[in-house]
């Protein structure tokens, strides 16, 4: 029957994820994800699996085509490889059920993301998003995205008050939305190289009622700003770093998150600012540098 | 070796801080800077040390050591009369129910009151959040107006004794432990230590505590991590400035809401409950507006709240993710033990036991810490003070 899928997955090392991944692709799945602890379907602490969805009845195929590429890669015997696939069937129903239950209400702080189909009573505080996962949501909150929500939580309620903020790599836009509605007399870019995530972060921007609050764009033109938002990766914000710097004011405050722990030290070596605060999830860590008010180190 | 020899080390430091503290408050270790931390710690050891020598430490012939607990206390009262009473002092509490505060007399026109003989006033006001440290103030002001205004022949000196902020005796005594454990103040550099958050079948505790582990630790390189379950934040005035002084110091300071990642590799773990700053926020407007009926609600999912987090204990286990699986507990007492003094609580009774010797000689340095306060606040030259009593050589105990 079409339309009726099957969920193949295989138990991986952490090193092996992302070649399993591109194999699940290449053999035919029709959508690959990796779970462990940190995603919404999470995995027992130290599992990590790649999950493929596949149309029912080519499941055989899939598996002909990718088991002695995959054997080869991970330097594993077929036979062996095999045993250790699942497989669970999903009905079509069933799959919209699973996917709106998926989709649950999040919370992170005083921040409550909501799909649009589920309604939430807000508790005194509460500041309320709508996005739904068709917005290109992804399977919840990345923990990177989770800890620069709790750490602008946390300069808001410090005292930090900036008025021009970039949010570089913003995604589908949730952090510069969380900090437009912290900071509301702050104006914010938000700007992403990818064309998708920009024509997504200005609709669901808009769908929140916060279009003329944040500019979004696929570039940016250096201005003045005295909070820098960068969830990005070690080397894109390595590279960034100096355009975050040259234009941060004194007094202001970068946010560097999408840091994995062994790569914590060279990036606060390598920024040479003042580090005011940090965080860390499992892998992840976060850094708040503030730039100095008088003089500077950079 | 003369003893003036023997402490030279140690009255250099006191004669460094000569006068900074005098005819002020002790209020927020975070207030004083590094030289007289070091000075306190460094003195609260040497007074400890010449007690056990069974030295006369009598400073005071005559005066009053005011205390005013609005709150219960065990270790701080019983440290707080300990100490005025080794230096001379007559302890003297202040129950404000028995008192005319009842009948509406001002802070202001008290702190005078109790105060024409007084040499210091110890003070605990944890219960209301945002208030305690206030008051403390308010306090201090109203002593610095009576003393200026030539009313009181000398200026007491305000101990906070814990207030909504910092629990300064507390945290000085456990930096004196861990200088003791450790060997010395510079050996703190690089130490990780972890303040987390330890699940409690009670609801309401301050969360001073780790304010003041966190505001206190940050200052001498450590690698201070502060763990908690999401929502228990605690004053965010106290995350930036423990951010910001262990930038300044060499160290770090960060923050996670798993107790495993706390406790992986840490030096020193210290798990101790406390209460999110809202529900103490919440409860400090119910106790106001005396709402019984609705403090019980809040009680009771303050506790359910409390409950989904039973895994934040320091057992086995998580004391295997140690450095060396053999960090140093510590505990500002009275802990949480599970199967001890409650179901399930803070510490596994076998962790407990295994530590339970050193806690106390953490506590044991209360005292010290006290009287270490009370000096550098009432003495111009803390060093010749201690120089006198050295020289002077004589014995508490008749022999």
């Amino acid at each position: 029957m079409l339309n009726e899928w099957v969920e193949v997955s295989l138990p991986v090392t952490t090193e092996q994820e992302d070649e399993v991944a591109a194999l699940f692709v290449w053999a035919g799945a029709m959508g690959v994800e990796v779970r462990d602890t940190t995603t919404l379907f999470a995995e027992d602490r130290g599992t990590t699996r790649v999950v493929a969805y596949i149309e029912q009845g080519t499941e055989k195929a899939f598996l002909e085509r990718l088991n002695p590429v995959l054997a080869a890669s991970l330097d594993q015997a077929e036979e062996e490889l095999s045993a250790r696939f699942r497989m669970v069937p999903i009905t079509r129903q069933e799959w919209n059920e699973f996917w709106k239950k998926a989709f649950d209400v999040q919370r992170i702080g005083h921040f409550v993301i909501r799909p649009s189909w589920k309604e939430v009573v807000p508790e005194p505080g509460d500041t309320v998003f709508v996005i739904d996962p068709g917005m290109a949501f992804g399977t919840g909150l990345h923990a990177t995205t989770r800890l620069v929500m709790e750490a602008i939580e946390q300069l808001h309620a410090s005292g930090f008050r900036p008025t021009r903020i970039l949010d570089m790599g913003a995604g589908t836009g949730i952090l510069s939305m969380a900090a437009a509605s912290l900071f509301p007399e702050a104006r914010i870019w938000a700007v992403d190289n990818d064309p998708d995530a920009v024509e997504t972060a200005a609709e669901v921007i808009a769908n929140n009622g916060l279009a003329d609050r944040i500019q979004v764009d696929l570039s940016w033109s250096e201005t003045p700003v005295d909070l820098v938002l960068a969830n990005i990766q070690r080397d894109v914000l390595l590279e960034l770093n100096p355009l975050f710097q040259r234009n941060l004011e004194p007094g202001g405050r970068m946010v560097f998150s999408g840091i994995l722990n062994d790569q914590i030290d060279e990036i606060r070596e390598k920024t040479n600012l003042p580090v005011v605060r940090g965080w860390h999830e499992g892998e992840w860590e976060l850094v708040v540098f503030e730039k100095p008010a008088t003089g500077g180190q950079s | 070796m003369s003893s003036h020899k023997k402490y030279e080390q140690q009255l250099e430091l006191l004669k460094k801080v000569s006068g900074k503290l005098y005819n002020r408050d002790y209020l927020l270790t975070w207030e004083q800077d590094l030289d007289t931390i070091t000075a306190t710690v460094e003195l609260a050891r040497l007074l400890s040390e010449l007690h056990r020598e069974g030295k006369d430490l009598r400073v005071f012939r005559s005066g009053l050591g005011v205390s005013i607990f609005r709150d219960n206390s065990t270790r701080t009262r019983f440290s707080y009369a300990s100490a005025t009473n080794m230096l001379g002092l007559q302890g003297m509490d202040l129950d404000e129910t028995k008192s005319q505060i009842a009948h509406g007399e001002t802070v202001r026109e008290t702190a005078a009151m109790i105060s024409f003989l007084t040499v210091a006033i110890g003070i605990r006001d944890d219960m209301y959040i945002h208030e305690g440290h206030s008051y403390m103030t308010e306090v201090g002001r109203a002593l610095d107006d009576a003393y200026e205004n030539k009313v009181l022949a000398q200026r007491p000196a305000v101990i906070n004794l814990q207030c909504d902020k910092d629990h300064p005796t507390q945290s000085m005594a456990d930096l004196s432990h861990l200088v003791g454990m450790f060997g010395g103040l510079d050996k703190l550099r690089g130490k990780r230590i972890a303040m987390t958050w330890a699940y409690s079948p009670s609801y309401g505790k301050p969360l001073s505590v780790a304010q003041g582990i966190i505001g206190l630790m940050t200052r001498f390189g450590a690698d201070v991590v502060l763990a908690h379950p999401e929502g228990y934040n605690v004053m965010p005035e106290v995350l930036e400035l423990s951010g910001r002084q262990a930038q300044a110091s060499g160290g770090r300071f960060s923050q996670t809401h798993s107790m495993e990642e706390a406790f992986r590799d840490a030096d020193v773990v210290y798990p101790k409950s406390w209460a999110p700053m809202a529900v103490m926020e919440e409860r400090t407007r119910l106790l106001r507006a005396g709402e019984n009926a609705a403090l019980k609600d809040l009680e009771k999912s303050a506790l359910a709240e409390n409950a989904r987090h039973k895994d934040w204990e320091c057992n086995d286990k998580m004391m295997k993710l140690t450095k060396g699986g053999d960090a140093l507990y510590m505990h500002c007492l009275p802990a949480d033990i599970s199967n001890v003094s409650c179901a399930q609580g803070e510490v596994s009774a076998d962790v407990f036991e295994k530590y339970r010797l050193r806690t106390y000689h953490e506590a044991s340095y209360k005292p010290f810490v006290i009287a270490a306060m009370i000096l550098l606040t009432r003495f111009e030259r803390v060093d010749h003070v201690i120089g006198h009593l050295l020289e002077k050589d004589k014995s508490r105990h008749v022999k």
